[in-house]
């Protein structure tokens, strides 16, 4: 098989293959998603109107998070400024739209209508407005692929918000993802939200990207906190590098 | 068509001709779009499969096996998964359907049903086991076996769709309709 055989002929194909494709994938999605809005507005007026009133009640609370977000974030930089600790890069966001999926079941991937042109990098974090869904493997000149946290290739190394503990998520192909390397003696409850570690230097440290839904035996079952099926629009993280840490080498180097 | 034929008739010809491509093109990239709901289920469908057992069963001379391997090829491509599974099923798919016509063709609607509501659940165990073979893990097959379950039901439309092109397309070059 080429792909496995001659990965970087394969993967200028696929991006070549991307780009040219991308028109007429554009020229077919938009009469479906306007024919999808349309049957959302249609049939979801009842559904709109318990959302709307969610949606107040919970811009409520994100107010409140909100004075408090301040209230730490000027703490936090004058605890920084205290200790001389150099501020992370600013992340710049690209948002963009989803084209389209790998068509089987077989691999977890999308494609998204921003490329190099858009500042796209291989490597950027991928986020919905719920969490991290995956992470940038392919970038041709207007368009990018995805590979989805499910994915069976995928690894990601994460934190377990409660205990501080590390892992690494990886993808089973299913619509739930499992943790990896966790400690027998462990204890995780069911709920406990899975953060990126930051780890490896691919994703930015703390984005939420799963919870945990069981834990029995030594298997950790994590559903991401976005249904990966149901992503319209995108949000790629240009991750810098963190000043903090140091590049590795040899002494003399 | 013959050499004597006038632009007209070469024009009604290429125009009648263009119908089918033009399906077989919308079909193959319905396959790849990422629909919201409450389409996404729909999308999920195996259209392009639909149209290839159609095509090779009724006018093979339509989806030549070149022409297959390359749309195969561009499957891979697109959906970025490993290059040469979806060129090879669908190779397969051409050789056995086209190898099958002869006693398909004469049958009843409803056989040539089942006809490819075996084709879609035996392609997806094929499918189930190239990539597993190629990721040494086995992985999940249940949700495709249900997909290809239900593109069954939407087979139906897809099948009425391309008949109406089918009765558009001229003879092919040197056979002559029959009275």
């Amino acid at each position: 098989m080429l792909s496995a055989l001659k990965p970087n002929v394969a993967e200028t194909i696929r991006v070549s293959a991307m780009d040219a494709v991308r028109p007429f994938i554009e020229a077919l999605n938009a009469p479906i998603q306007n024919a999808a809005a349309l049957t959302r507005d249609v049939s979801g007026l009842a559904v709109m109107q318990a959302e709307n009133e969610r949606l107040k009640a919970e811009n409520v609370r994100l107010r409140e998070w909100y004075q408090n977000a301040l209230m730490l974030e000027a703490e936090n930089k004058s605890l920084r400024e205290l200790m001389s600790v150099k501020a992370p890069p600013e992340q710049t966001v690209i948002t963009a739209r989803v084209l389209s999926d790998a068509g089987n079941a077989f691999a977890k991937t999308v494609m998204v209508a921003a490329g190099r042109a858009d500042g796209v990098e291989k490597g950027h974090a991928v986020m919905s407005g719920q969490g991290v869904i995956g992470r940038i493997i392919e970038v041709g000149e207007a368009t990018s692929r995805v590979l989805l946290v499910t994915d069976i290739n995928s690894r990601v190394p994460v934190l377990i918000a409660d205990t501080n503990q590390h892992a690494i998520l990886s993808g089973l192909n299913k619509s739930h993802a499992q943790l990896l390397h966790v400690p027998p003696e462990s204890v995780i409850r069911e709920g406990a939200q899975i953060l990126t570690s930051g780890h490896g230097g691919v994703f930015p440290a703390n984005l939420p990207i799963g919870v945990v839904t069981s834990s029995q035996e030594g298997q950790v079952q994590v559903r991401p906190l976005s249904d990966l099926s149901q992503v319209v629009f995108v949000r790629i993280i240009d991750h810098k590098a963190d000043p903090n840490l140091r590049r590795g080498g040899l002494l003399g180097n | 068509m013959d050499m004597y034929a006038t632009f007209a008739e070469r024009f009604a010809y290429g125009a009648k001709m263009f119908v089918p491509y033009a399906l077989i093109v919308a079909l193959y990239l319905c396959s790849f779009i990422a629909a919201p709901q409450p389409f996404t289920l729909l999308f999920q469908m195996p259209f392009f499969l639909m149209a290839l057992y159609y095509w090779s069963l009724f006018r093979p001379t339509l989806l030549p096996l070149w022409l297959v391997f390359v749309a195969g090829l561009g499957f891979d491509l697109m959906g970025g998964s490993v290059l040469g599974v979806y060129a090879l099923l669908f190779m397969a798919v051409r050789v056995f359907v086209t190898r099958q016509r002869r006693y398909l063709i004469g049958q009843t609607f409803l056989m040539i049903w089942l006809g490819y509501a075996l084709l879609a659940g035996v392609f997806v165990v094929l499918q189930w086991g190239m990539y597993s073979l190629f990721f040494l893990q086995v992985l999940p097959i249940v949700n495709s076996l249900f997909l290809a379950a239900l593109s069954t039901i939407l087979f139906l439309p897809v099948y009425a769709v391309l008949h109406f092109a089918h009765q558009l397309l001229p003879m092919p070059m040197g056979k002559v309709k029959s009275s």
